[in-house]
């Protein structure tokens, strides 16, 4: 497909030397040549293929549409290129402008006490206190099934659900905190996720897993 | 509109579907450029890769609104390549 298509294009430049692909066209109906309404052009495969049947005109505009078509492609591969260059320079200047500095102050008021360090969530601060703070992640769960099915789980399984989906720690960290090994964490996570997804198809709705 | 089957599949037809205001088709030539995209945003480092792959796909989708189709094309169109080893892509 490839190469025809680039032959026609060669023959096509022996043809026209100049002007435009529908100069071929005789005026009159066809003015135009690739009116999209009520004109039979023709299909991409005969245009390719070449039958006899086929008119100097629906020729014309296959082919016009073909090296459209080619155009258009190289059009978006370069712009696609561009726009990616774009996107790297202004997210760099972006960077270089607004540096997140912990030691800064984070309001603008001027309290230097206030710093943007202190807004993290400390790795050591204890669990029970970020659990309670983020309470549970079954609170959030939007589809009422999935909802039934996790107040099923164990209250460990539920704690371990929570800390890893809700505040994003690592198994290492929950195992840590919890006085386990981090394969403990990993196993009963999996069985946890492995009780949602059958609960949850068994009563017939997508069961989509966690949220 | 949508009866023709046989112009579907060119980028003509379609943009000016789609510049007439269907959608569909606007979902099926991005959907074309799926690969296009995604090898470009694979440049990006993974936790950029997101924000690009959505800039990309913004920039592309104005580009086909505001594309030409009728444009006359200029003179390169009808000269063999000379600076080039390696035939036209598609």
């Amino acid at each position: 497909m490839k190469f025809v298509v680039s032959d026609q294009f060669e023959h096509k430049n022996r043809l026209v030397p100049a002007g435009c692909p529908n100069i071929e066209a005789p005026a009159g109906e066809e003015d135009g040549g690739f009116s999209i309404k009520g004109h039979p052009t023709d299909g991409r495969q005969r245009a390719v293929s070449g039958g006899p049947q086929k008119s100097a005109v629906t020729q014309s505009a296959g082919q016009h549409k073909l090296v459209f078509e080619l155009r258009f492609r190289s059009y978006v591969r370069s712009l696609l290129h561009y726009a990616a260059i774009d996107y790297f320079r202004t997210e760099r200047r972006y960077q270089t402008r607004n540096l997140l500095i912990l030691d800064g102050p984070a309001s603008m008021q001027g309290e230097q006490d206030d710093c943007w360090k202190d807004r993290l969530l400390s790795p050591d601060m204890a669990i029970e206190e970020a659990g309670t703070t983020y309470c549970c992640i079954g609170e959030e769960l939007v589809q009422p099934e999935l909802y039934e099915v996790f107040k099923l789980l164990t209250e460990r399984q539920r704690l371990i659900l929570t800390l890893s989906y809700g505040e994003c720690r690592t198994d290492r960290e929950i195992g840590l905190q919890m006085g386990v090994s981090q394969q403990a964490v990993n196993k009963s996570k999996r069985a946890a996720l492995d009780k949602l997804k059958r609960g949850s198809s068994v009563k017939g709705d997508e069961g989509n897993g966690r949220r | 509109m949508g009866g023709d089957k046989e112009n579907e599949s060119f980028f003509y037809d379609m943009l000016l579907r789609i510049q007439k205001g269907d959608t569909e088709s606007l979902e099926r030539l991005l959907s074309t450029f799926q690969p296009a995209v995604k090898s470009c945003a694979n440049q990006a480092l993974p936790s950029e890769r997101e924000d690009l792959e959505q800039h990309l796909w913004e920039k592309l989708t104005r580009a086909i609104y505001t594309y030409d189709v009728n444009a006359l094309w200029d003179h390169t169109a009808y000269t063999p390549r000379t600076n080039s080893s390696t035939p036209p892509r598609t």
